[in-house]
């Protein structure tokens, strides 16, 4: 801890010098990779405001493996000028009072007591009620003082106040003791009461918080229970900041790799990762903590992989100890590479040609190959019909509607047309439905704040929705951003055109969005960024330059991470379209380098998908090692998904060489190529398609479930698709002998020759079968149920 | 819910006005009754719906639709058949209410609100033809004197009690037990482990009971003031009701064991039984005999706030924080009305002395009035905006409350404002009408109790609610007896000093005096010599001038006889001393003068020397008089000093005594 000893109100930044004598520490390990390398001074500056500023330190050493230490014990910190400055030891804090009063009582956040499960619950708890995360002090202290006159404070013996009484746990409190008797926070509340529990008038005249800073940045911790202190810094607008680390509400994403206590001590656990978060008023900072095994032998493939992509997923893997799986073998290869980019099984001569081709890029050329295939834009015509939604609706949006906004986004994908005009035309979007197909997107959604919701999900990978009705919890989404956001289709208008199933969309220049909770107009803000000058007209246009523009975070890690989603299973934030604080990505360089190499591309989507494509990352095998059996999360093995709804029913259409028919499509289109969000069949919906009536990507269900095995199993999809294409019959007319149609259907429906021992036991069933035909139909039925065919593997 | 019998069988004044009202003989009503239709709806619409409609809901009141209107608002119904006085909506459109309707505008015109009335009266009928609603019983708001009982004989008043307090807090808190005795100048004070017993009308401390169960959170004395009762504990912990006898101010008995503090609590008036509730939502009915529980209320759905027995201890009514009101048989505790129409929870209720009427106050910033018999509402109106904290009855039939405005209300029994007595520093709590009725104590958030007259207004005092302790007190007035005593013998040093100087200025007066008068003396002496001089020089001047005349006679007789050469010398001699003595006569003659002339000054003198005296001989009376008053009044002080702190040795000693004996 440094604190000033110095009676001036001059600020003094100050360089700390921190050395270590390592010989005087309990050394654990007996290697010499306990040498520390480095040594860091956390935070970074440190800024004492007045005389009475404290600010604690902590002192983080790396060895050359990588592993971190806390070292804030053994390290002898100085100061350059001990005459105004002097460092003690970190006990010496319990006595110290501080300054910025006002801020208090940051308790209830403290103590947990307005956590929407307990009293900030929208009705309180067992007849108490605080706003959630206290956006409304000043209604919580009408509640704590004087809601019940006698009840939770006691003026004459502050002590005995049921509010402290309940909060320490002296009498019973369905939340438990929620800190010490003797506690700072216990001794602030009850000087608080003893000084007449008086409020504090000048709130809203305090610098406001700008930021919150947690030290160390990152961890890597090794074994159980090491530990690491952190250190919160809360920053405000009037240049000062202040030691929060013990007012912050500290937590962790799995407390069973890394738990955090109360005054921000981390103990490390299980093996695992976990995002170490803490909340100061409405601002949530989060760092990543890494727990290792000790002693843990890594056998890391030299150069396991051939791009940047693979250099940023092994980075992050060798600090994980964790060795990623082989490359997958050529057919697994082509099968997966057909599924995720065109949505198809790759034909027999197509896998032969393959197989064959010994040039060390063909599976770049293949790559190259299907990303020029129109069925490429089809896919992801689908994928982006999801984002923007289109369907028809109703008596707002034709089916005419529906179809023009379809092409419109058909022929932007088809040209590959940067990705940031294409949403930028749509943001800006206005005129005829008909005339400027974009514009349908602000008809299918006519609620201006649920619009908003929609844009921050669909494009900046935003859900906002909290903050609609409170500060949100888990990110640092403020009512304010929410309102301010929504600002900007404020001044959205919809009106009858000629023909009556079209509708004009514009700005009217005109009407303002109103804080439900100040009543005031609220002026359009971007969100976490600056108050764009705008004049009425521009509001649209405005965001739009923001959302694309080079100053915005989130808009090209939004894209890039749903393509890698798409290609992985897994996005590097997960969901893909839930950004947030609490939520980081689990690999924030790739993250940001793809993002980053996106923009540069100009971008250009198709060099986006080859990037990823091409790594290894991408194909490595779905078979995983000793070392990453566990991993889900950080791309070391493929990840086994299954087969989305209308990929599926295209594939069970392409080994059955029967066609699909779809309302306004003509015969044999595929369902990828379904325009209207609407138009579905049983099939489709029992594997989880996409209504399109909401935004996020959860809507879009993968998960296995009974039905659909049953649907499979029983429906008539399979067998009626089996009869109707007749393969096996034409097969049997053509004469091909027993093991050859065996071979046929394996190849077809799984890409591979089948094994010695299917073909053995599958000729053996059909081995003096009277109706051959009907037998190996059964074949092909069991084939499509199996889940090599369901799943991309 | 009116049933024709209830309890033991009381028949009561609500029920022979049914049978009246429904006894009436149907042609009675010759003319025929406005409608809503035809003849009220217009009128609603001109004035009312642009708020109370479908729309709008104003006060989730719509207005446009006969359904509607019965349905009633927010606050419950607004229409009673045949009873004007007792419809919510005839008391804000008639401004005998508040808030009054339409807002901020002028009372609808008389020849409407004519109308109106009479169709209230005429059964609310809603279209000619249609049949008049049934018609209620009228409620009767005023009060019979007679049905108020107030105790016999001597005032209940405790004997010496200890004045040791239990315990002295940081500084007042919040009093949230507060009662006056119906029969004795008594008031007790809820407060930490114990209540206190004061005069409220000396705002003296008469005496502490200790209560040792905690936080007391209410008090009520019994209807002829011989019990008190105590109730409260320690938050979220334990419950606890005490019985106290005032006359000898002991202990009777404990009762209740609840898990929070008891928040509401009251003695039937046959002092058999006590209800007590808190937050476990539940009204426990014990005999006051044996502590046993007789029954149970569980229908509350929020922590219990106020409980109330009739002055005939047949009835109980009890109020949560949800806004749940209930009137209750004591005996059995069945059901017997159910009071609809608060929106915020219930603060207090307070029975009328005939216990006929209950008052409610809420949350809702109301109080509401109850007709006990019929369950219905009687009337409400807005008291203190942000909520009514209590509300109580005086024996006139008028009521005193208070609320988060901060103010201390005084209501007619229909609900007219009699008088704003005045605000307080914070939120009002709690309030108490003093026996004579002339005094009304008021507790506010701060913990400062502020009694204020009922008869002029005018704030009487503050009582003391967080006393100091006896030692506190001792020390005090020691310290106040050093004070008094240094005063007064600084007083005494002081009169000394002032007396010796001004005696002084006396003597030095005298001396002044008799210096002026000898003075004068000297002065008449030599005016007396000056005048035997000038007499001398007159008869030396005599002689001088005879000597001349002699030689003016002897030339013309004795001319040939006297040789000529002497006679004219001697001539010449004559005259020379003539003229010499009558300058001698001239100086005589002026230092004569000069003489008298000082003579004058000594006399003078000696005058303004003798006034001079006076002067300071009436200045040393008056300072000795006024500074042996001022000391007399140190010494008063001194004394009055030495009594407090006698006093409050005594006490003390008496409170150990009392100790002892415990």
């Amino acid at each position: 801890m440094v604190r000033h000893d110095h009676r001036s109100r001059r600020l003094w930044h100050l360089v700390l010098v921190a050395g270590l004598c390592l010989a005087g520490r309990g050394v654990r390990a007996d290697t010499a990779s306990e040498a520390v390398v480095a040594l860091r001074v956390f935070p970074p500056a440190v800024q004492l405001d007045s005389a009475r500023d404290i600010q604690r330190i902590v002192v983080q050493g790396e060895r050359a493996d990588g592993v971190t230490l806390d070292l804030s014990a053994e390290a002898t910190v100085s100061v350059g000028d001990a005459a105004l400055l002097h460092v003690e030891p970190a006990d010496a804090a319990a006595s110290w009072s501080r300054t910025q009063p006002a801020q208090e009582p940051h308790w209830s956040a403290r103590g947990g007591c307005n956590m929407g499960s307990c009293h900030g619950a929208a009705r309180g708890k067992d007849g108490f009620r605080l706003s959630l995360f206290g956006i409304d002090p000043a209604g919580d202290y009408q509640r704590i003082t004087r809601e019940m006159p006698g009840r939770r404070i006691d003026l004459g013996d502050p002590a005995a106040s049921l509010l402290v009484q309940k909060a320490i746990g002296a009498v019973p409190h369905t939340g438990g003791k929620r800190f010490a008797a003797e506690s700072d926070l216990a001794c602030r509340l009850i000087d608080w009461v003893a000084a007449g529990a008086e409020d504090d008038p000048d709130l809203a005249k305090l610098p406001a918080l700008t930021g919150l800073d947690l030290y160390p940045p990152q961890s890597l911790l090794e074994g159980e229970a090491a530990t690491q202190q952190l250190v919160a810094v809360a920053r405000f607008a009037d240049g000062t900041d202040r030691d929060v680390t013990d007012l912050v509400w500290y937590s962790s994403t799995n407390a069973s790799s890394a738990a955090v206590s109360a005054d921000g001590q981390v103990t490390s656990g299980r093996r695992g990762e976990a995002f170490l978060m803490a909340r100061y008023d409405t601002i949530t900072e989060g760092v990543p903590t890494v727990v290792i095994p000790v002693g843990i032998d890594l056998q890391f493939p030299q150069a396991s992989g051939n791009t940047w992509v693979d250099d940023l997923v092994d980075a992050k893997l060798r600090s994980l100890r964790i060795t990623p799986s082989v490359i997958c073998d050529d057919e697994t290869f082509l099968r997966r590479v057909f599924l995720d980019c065109v949505g198809l099984l790759p034909t027999t001569e197509q896998r032969q040609a393959f197989l064959e081709d010994t040039s060390p890029d063909k599976r770049t050329r293949v790559i190259d190959e299907l990303l020029a295939r129109k069925e490429f834009v089809d896919l992801w015509v689908m994928k982006w019909a999801e984002i923007l939604q289109i369907r028809s609706d109703g008596n707002f949006v034709s089916p005419k509607g529906a179809v023009l906004y379809h092409q419109w986004l058909d022929r932007r994908i088809a040209a590959n047309q940067p990705i940031d005009q294409m949403v930028r035309d749509l943001v800006v979007a206005s005129g005829g439905t008909f005339e400027n197909p974009p514009t349908n997107y602000f008809q299918l959604e006519r609620d201006t704040l649920k619009l908003t919701e929609n844009i921050a999900q669909a494009f900046l990978g935003m859900r906002i929705q909290c903050a609609q009705c409170h500060n949100h919890p888990f990110d640092r989404w403020t009512m304010d951003d929410y309102y301010g956001f929504a600002s900007f289709f404020s001044q959205i208008r919809r009106k009858r055109a000629e023909d009556p199933r079209e509708t004009i969309v514009y700005d009217s220049g005109g009407g303002a969005m109103k804080h439900p909770v100040s009543g005031q107009d609220v002026p359009p803000k971007f969100l976490g960024g600056d108050v764009p000058q705008v004049s009425v007209q521009d509001r649209r246009e405005a965001l739009a330059n923001w959302m694309v523009g080079p100053d915005n975070p989130f808009f090209a890690r939004r894209i890039v991470n749903l393509v890698w989603a798409h290609f992985l299973g897994r996005g590097i934030v997960d969901e893909p379209d839930d950004f947030r604080v609490s939520n980081p990505p689990v690999n924030g360089p790739l993250l940001d380098e793809l993002a980053a190499r996106f923009v540069a591309s100009g971008w250009d989507f198709r060099s986006l998908v080859k990037e990823i494509v091409q790594s290894h990352t991408y194909q490595r095998s779905s078979e995983p090692n000793a070392s990453n059996r566990l991993d889900t999360t950080n791309f070391s093995h493929a990840a086994i998904r299954r087969i989305r709804a209308e990929v599926l029913l295209d594939t069970l259409a392409q080994v059955t060489d029967t066609t699909n028919k779809f309302p306004g499509l003509p015969d044999g289109a595929r369902a990828v190529q379904v325009a209207d969000g609407r138009t579905t069949n049983y099939f489709l919906t029992t594997f989880g398609r996409a209504t399109r009536e909401d935004v996020c990507s959860c809507a879009i269900s993968m998960d296995p479930s009974l039905s659909q095995a049953l649907h499979l199993l029983n429906g008539e999809v399979a067998n009626e698709r089996i009869r109707r294409g007749n393969l096996v019959g034409r097969w049997i007319k053509e004469g091909l002998a027993d093991s050859q149609i065996i071979d046929r259907l394996i190849l077809r429906c799984y890409g591979r020759k089948p094994l010695e021992r299917e073909r053995i036991e599958l000729l053996a069933s059909v081995q003096g079968q009277p109706n051959r035909q009907l037998q190996f139909e059964d074949i092909f039925w069991a084939l499509l149920n199996a889940p090599e065919f369901i799943f991309n593997h | 819910m009116p049933s024709s019998e209830r309890g033991g069988g009381f028949v009561r004044g609500g029920l022979l006005l049914v049978a009246l009202a429904t006894g009436l003989p149907a042609g009675l009503a010759a003319e025929k009754p406005p409608t809503y239709e035809q003849q009220v709806l217009p009128i609603f619409r001109e004035k009312c719906c642009g708020c109370h409609n479908p729309g709008k809901r104003a006060g989730g009141l719509d207005l446009t639709s006969y359904q509607q209107l019965q349905a009633g608002g927010n606050s419950g119904e607004v229409v009673a058949a045949g009873d004007p006085d007792g419809s919510y909506l005839w008391q804000v459109a008639s401004h005998e209410s508040e808030p009054v309707m339409p807002p901020n505008a002028d009372r609808i015109p008389d020849d409407m609100l004519a109308a109106i009335k009479a169709w209230i009266v005429g059964g609310l009928v809603e279209r000619d033809g249609a049949k008049p609603v049934a018609t209620g019983p009228v409620t009767k708001l005023a009060l019979d004197p007679g049905a108020i009982v107030t105790p016999e004989g001597e005032p209940v008043m405790p004997p010496r009690l200890s004045l040791k307090v239990v315990t002295h807090g940081l500084r007042p808190t919040t009093v949230t037990g507060l009662d006056a005795s119906p029969h004795g100048d008594l008031l007790a004070v809820g407060g930490r482990q114990q209540v206190l017993l004061v005069s409220p009308t000396t705002r003296q401390l008469l005496g502490v009971l200790p209560f040792p169960e905690g936080n007391c959170k209410t008090l009520r004395f019994s209807r002829n003031a011989r019990l008190l009762l105590t109730a409260g504990g320690i938050a979220a912990k334990r419950g606890r009701v005490v019985l106290w006898d005032v006359a000898s101010g002991t202990r009777l008995a404990a009762l209740g064991d609840e898990y929070d503090e008891v928040l509401a609590a009251d003695l039937s008036a046959d002092q058999r039984l006590v209800a007590l509730g808190g937050a476990a939502k539940v009204v426990r009915l014990v005999t006051t005999e044996d502590g046993q529980e007789e029954s149970t209320i569980t229908k509350h759905t929020d922590w219990i706030t106020s409980v109330a027995f009739s002055p005939d201890s047949v009835l109980l009514a009890t109020g949560d924080r949800a806004g749940n009101l209930f009137l209750w048989e004591s005996f059995g505790a069945r059901e017997w009305a159910v009071l609809k129409g608060h929106t915020g929870g219930i603060t207090a209720v307070s029975w009328r002395g005939d216990g006929l009427v209950v008052a409610s106050a809420a949350e809702d910033g109301t109080i509401h009035l109850w007709d006990a018999d019929q369950g219905t509402k009687i009337r409400s109106w807005a008291a203190h905006a942000g909520g009514t904290s209590d509300v109580r009855w005086l024996r006139d039939g008028s009521l005193v409350s208070t609320g988060r405005d901060c103010r201390v209300k005084h209501w007619g029994g229909d609900g007219k404002l009699k008088r704003d007595l005045g605000a307080m520093a914070d939120i009002g709590v709690r309030v108490a009408v003093n026996d004579s009725q002339t005094s009304v104590s008021a507790s506010d958030w701060t913990g400062t109790i502020t009694v204020w007259s009922l008869t002029d207004a005018s704030q009487q005092g503050v009582i003391e609610a967080n006393p100091p302790s006896l030692e506190t007190r001792i020390a005090e007035a020691e310290r106040q007896l050093a004070t008094a005593r240094q005063a007064c013998d600084a007083q005494r040093a002081k009169e000394r000093e002032r007396r010796a100087a001004a005696e002084k200025q006396v003597s030095r007066s005298q001396v002044a005096q008799a210096a002026a008068e000898t003075a004068l003396a000297k002065a008449e002496a030599q005016r007396e010599q000056a005048r035997q001089q000038v007499a001398a020089a007159k008869q030396q001047l005599a002689k001088a001038k005879q000597a001349v005349s002699n030689v003016r006679a002897g030339e013309g007789n004795d001319a040939a006889e006297e040789p000529a050469e002497t006679q004219p010398a001697a001539g010449e001699q004559a005259v020379a001393a003539e003229q010499h003595h009558a300058e001698a006569v001239t100086q005589a003659k002026a230092q004569l003068s000069k003489a008298t002339e000082a003579t004058k000054r000594a006399a003078q003198a000696v005058q303004e020397a003798a006034a001079e005296l006076a002067k300071a001989t009436a200045a040393r009376d008056s300072i000795i008089k006024a500074e042996m008053q001022v000391s007399a009044d140190a010494e008063a002080g001194r004394t009055a000093a030495e009594q407090v702190l006698t006093r409050w040795q005594d006490e003390r000693a008496f409170a150990e005594q009392a100790a002892a004996q415990r």
